[in-house]
């Protein structure tokens, strides 16, 4: 799960504001505006496991691409992400699940 | 701070330069990022127009032109999200000011004839396809300037309150809604926008400032509706829709 803010304007009270957006891998699943509080959830159940299979197939060619880029970066950050990537594929699942069952 | 190494990059070959304006507008307020680089589909929004635009044959040159506080995004987007490299230079406070830093930069290599084209295209549209770009290119070398635009026959003018105003008295042609990239012969653009800023003129986008300080013709190629720009938070979620419904990849 992955969280982010930014500003956009919002649909509900057409203002500019910092919006939250939760993401389940690489989809929006969740969308609240800050100003009026306004959130917009999305099921991702159905496109994420697809989406999931190819990201687990085409990782080791971007692994591979990190490593022809810049070897120094990779062997830096990949011990700590390796560690951390059970964590967060944890609350991956749950971010979908959440989405799945609307809240 | 250190650059990543670049070992790899396909290089990019042509006279065109393509820039990408992640300058966005507006202050700043919380912690939040710049929507341009928001994740779309696993990759910033700004890195799918990057990317798009690296393609395009005749394209030898990618500018991103970003806000210094999104120096680490850009460089981000540079070594992880593009096949080619960036030039990154930090843009200013107006749209059309990024611009003339943008064309600044590039200005030697327009003098001497290393780039005869330059196309500019908004960050935050992400989905502009390639087909679109090369012919935006094609109508520019052509014309000596050109834009996307789309037909805009479903417009009406509002008048006072919530309700519409008077049809105005017929115009001499159709409407188009105007989007990016625009793509316009270098020199030429150059000239103009350093006229415009010493004149003080600001226009809405490129087109406005080449219609005012040239007079070179604008072509204009149909454009596309998937080439939205993201401004509502809902946009987001329909290029997340367009980039799935396309069988688009990040990677």
């Amino acid at each position: 799960m992955n969280i982010e803010e930014s500003n956009l304007r919002c649909t509900a009270c057409d203002q500019e504001a910092e919006h939250v957006v939760v993401y389940a891998g690489r989809f929006v699943s969740q969308i609240q505006c800050t100003g009026c509080g306004a959130v917009t959830r999305l099921d991702v159940s159905d496109a994420y496991l697809p989406d999931l299979r190819q990201r687990i197939s085409s990782k080791p060619r971007r692994l591979m691409r990190r490593l022809r880029r810049d070897p120094g970066e990779l062997a830096s950050s990949l011990p700590m992400s390796t560690l951390s990537k059970p964590g967060r594929m944890a609350a991956e699942f749950r971010t979908v699940w959440r989405s799945r069952r609307g809240g | 701070m250190t650059q990543p190494r670049r070992p790899r990059t396909p290089r990019l070959h042509g006279r065109a330069a393509g820039v990408v304006l992640a300058g966005g507008s507006g202050t700043r307020v919380g912690a939040g990022i710049n929507k341009a680089f928001l994740p779309l589909a696993g990759r910033s929004i700004a890195a799918w127009g990057l990317n798009t635009l690296a393609a395009v044959e005749g394209i030898g040159i990618l500018v991103f032109v970003v806000r210094p506080d999104d120096l680490e995004h850009a460089r981000f987007v540079n070594a992880r999200e593009t096949d080619s490299p960036l030039e990154i230079i930090t843009g200013g406070e107006t749209r059309q000011e990024s611009e003339l830093l943008a064309l600044r930069h590039l200005a030697d290599r327009i003098d001497s004839g290393a780039i005869d084209t330059v196309l500019i295209h908004d960050a935050a549209r992400p989905l502009v396809s390639h087909g679109l770009a090369s012919a935006v290119l094609h109508a520019a070398l052509e014309a000596g300037g050109a834009v996307p635009g789309i037909p805009a026959s479903d417009i009406a003018p509002v008048g006072a309150g919530d309700t519409l105003g008077a049809i105005p008295a017929p115009r001499q042609g159709p409407l188009v809604r105007v989007q990016t990239p625009q793509g316009f012969h270098a020199a030429t653009i150059l000239d103009a926008y350093e006229a415009a800023a010493r004149d003080g003129f600001v226009g809405t986008d490129t087109a406005s400032c080449a219609e005012e300080y040239t007079d070179i013709p604008v072509a204009w190629v149909r454009g596309e509706e998937t080439n939205f720009k993201i401004t509502y938070a809902q946009d987001l979620l329909l290029a997340q829709d367009v980039v799935s419904a396309l069988g688009l990849r990040s990677r």
